[in-house]
């Protein structure tokens, strides 16, 4: 079996966990590697178990399992804390956070992403509080990782925003955003459309709504230069589509996706969503993005689409090839175009460049 | 490509290696590693983390499945490195036991736990009393399962440090350790077989005995002292990697621990006496 194959028949079992009692010791621990490093072990982990299937693996793998459900269920419960904590300390200032992600997800409680860990909090911030922020967290104790000047730099001129946060105390990471992507990419889109779609979770917490909470994913997986964690995002996005299923959801992803530009990206993700995972997108959703795609997007998007499956298989020795790597390769040059135009990409890649060879 | 399996009891690692040196101390170190085995848990290397650092100053990373926890070191180091690396793997993913920062010594089927911070001595006595009799389930990390708080053992070298490296060289010669490693975090680390494959897997998870908190003070004679039990807990409590991750199990199991064990602090100098007093807490 060839290793895109070999990746393929691993998320068959993603999908179908009651498939494992028939796995030998030696997949299972090819599979627990790929899941491991695709950032989907804890997921599958408790989906082993509200499907009762603990037992039915090798003693020697069952503590793989039982690791993975009591980190996740120890983080969540964690990253509670600290969204209570992060929404409190911005209020005091009049500044009320939208939390994004893995974070929403939190609020939001979804079986489907039971077992969903996060290395960071996202949240989103109007462009004129972004300096209040972090004035605020500042004087809370909380320190901006130390960066190369450049990098610094690289967050505040072309990002807009402020490099990660972290709360020495608690270990908790905050990456604070103002927008769904980089304003310097010229894809970002207007500020005023996310204010739109802006909701009170049942906690009172402010999240996206569903339709934009599933665009956003679409953004981070598919213009994102680094594609390690993209195939667990595209799970992400999976489970908010199918949860939410309903004509008014899939109306208003088409709907909001047009104004925001984004239609082709939504097809694109649709479509690696259905490859990998069992989406349930209407045929007529699909027949609207498509009529939407320009003559280019069409003439590229089967190659694009064959990079960006391949890309996506994580990086590891159990699922190895040089084209599976020669993908990953043009989706980290793709990410890179996206996010900026070529007369800042060239030299930003030439500085990296030269920052990493003076770093080894 | 061309792996080695490193099969430590509960752990299996699968090591893809690119350095001669670290094939012949994990040779003398653990054996039957050219075994192909059915499963395994960690898929590791260690390897020069760029083609430039594998010719001008060499360098090695380790990795787990294709992450690199720690910062590239020179490439003599690279069997330490490995050691450590394997110790990050089961303090970064294991959360369904316990794990203390502990060495633990068995006799007469019962176990010792040596919770300690890192440079307390662990190893070097771990090192003496393999040769007096006692078994080394780790010198480095207690594994305790949380439903009946057995310690599980484990198959890796004990680990010594400076000058504890000719101490225990020179009283028993006939021990396989690995050369010497200079300048390391650590100081010169050097690492010696306490097991074979034959005599590990006689070894079964044992019920905790006792938990003795070790100091080596230079001169003094061999004193035991009784810990209160909720000091003892809140000691280990400091030295375990995952208690705060287990929350309410971990607590419960702690609690019980405390219930059913003695805590003892140790100052000692001469292992024989030590060995003594250890025994005698065992009878």
């Amino acid at each position: 079996m060839n290793a895109f194959a070999k990746a393929r028949y691993f998320l068959k079992i993603f999908n179908d966990v009651t498939l494992v009692s028939s796995l030998s010791p030696k997949t299972l621990s090819e599979l627990f590697v790929f899941l491991r490093a695709a950032n989907l072990l804890s997921i599958f982990a408790h989906k082993i178990k509200r499907k009762n299937m603990v037992d039915r693996l090798p003693e020697s793998i069952q503590w793989h399992v039982t690791s993975n459900v009591n980190y996740s269920d120890r983080q969540r419960c964690q990253v509670g804390t600290e969204i209570d904590r992060i929404n409190l300390l911005l209020e005091e200032i009049g500044i009320t956070p939208v939390f994004l992600k893995g974070a929403a997800y939190n609020i939001e409680n979804a079986v489907s992403l039971e077992g969903r860990t996060m290395s960071d909090i996202d949240i989103l911030v109007s462009s004129n509080e972004i300096q209040k922020t972090e004035k605020r967290l500042l004087s809370l104790g909380w320190q901006i990782k130390p960066l190369a000047n450049y990098d610094e730099k690289y967050y505040r001129e072309f990002a807009h925003e402020i490099p990660p946060m972290f709360d020495p105390l608690s270990g908790t990471t905050l990456d604070i955003h103002h927008n769904l992507y980089l304003p310097v990419s010229g894809k970002a889109p207007d500020e005023s459309i996310l204010r739109q779609n802006i909701v009170a979770s049942s906690q009172q917490k402010l999240v996206l709504n569903k339709h934009m909470q599933a665009l956003h994913t679409c953004v981070h997986l598919y213009w994102n230069e680094d594609v390690s964690s993209s195939l667990r995002d595209l799970y992400d996005f999976t489970c908010l589509c199918n949860d939410n299923a309903s004509h008014h959801f899939w109306e208003a992803i088409v709907k909001t996706a047009k104004t925001m530009n984004l239609s082709s990206l939504l097809f694109d993700v649709i479509c690696l969503a259905e490859f990998y995972f069992p989406l349930h997108c209407p045929i007529e959703t699909k027949r609207q993005l498509q009529s939407q795609l320009s003559l280019f997007h069409k003439t590229r998007r089967a190659f694009t689409l064959f990079v960006m499956k391949r890309a996506l298989v994580p990086d590891t020795r159990v699922c190895d090839s040089k084209l599976l790597r020669i993908c990953r390769f043009l989706a980290y040059m793709r990410g890179h175009l996206m996010k900026m135009p070529v007369y800042v990409l060239v030299p930003h890649m030439l500085k990296k460049l030269s920052m990493t060879l003076r770093k080894s | 490509m061309k792996f080695s399996f490193i099969n430590t009891g509960p752990y299996v690692f699968r090591l893809y290696n690119e350095c001669a040196a670290v094939s012949h101390s994990v040779r003398h170190m653990y054996c039957n590693t050219n075994t192909e085995m059915e499963r395994y848990d960690f898929d590791i290397a260690v390897k020069p983390p760029n083609l430039l650092r594998k010719f001008i100053s060499p360098q090695i990373s380790f990795y787990c499945d294709k992450q690199t926890p720690f910062f590239p070191l020179p490439r003599s180091q690279s069997y330490p490195m490995l050691e450590w690396g394997m110790n990050w793997c089961i303090a970064a993913h294991e959360y369904s036991r316990l794990v203390i920062h502990s060495a633990v010594l068995v006799k007469n089927g019962k176990a010792i736990l040596f919770p300690a911070l890192p440079g307390s001595g662990k190893s070097t006595l771990s090192a003496l009393l393999s040769e007096m009799g006692w078994t080394v389930f780790s010198d480095e990390m207690a594994i305790i399962e949380l439903e009946n708080l057995h310690v599980k053992p484990i198959n890796r070298p004990v680990c010594l440090k400076n000058d504890a490296i000719d101490i225990v060289k020179s009283s028993f010669s006939d021990s396989v350790f690995t050369e010497k490693f200079y300048d390391t975090q650590k100081g010169t680390v050097a690492h010696k077989r306490v097991h074979t494959a034959a005599s590990f897997k006689f070894l079964k998870d044992t019920p905790i005995g006792a938990v003795v908190f070790p100091k080596y003070v230079r001169g003094k004679a061999t004193t035991l002292q009784e810990v209160a039990s909720a000091e003892g807990t809140l000691q280990i409590i400091r030295n375990a990697f995952n208690y705060h991750v287990l929350a309410e199990k971990g607590f419960e199991a702690l609690a019980d621990l405390a219930d059913k064990v003695e805590f003892f602090s140790m100052d000692y100098s001469d292992i024989n006496s030590a060995e003594a007093a250890l025994t005698e807490l065992l009878l």
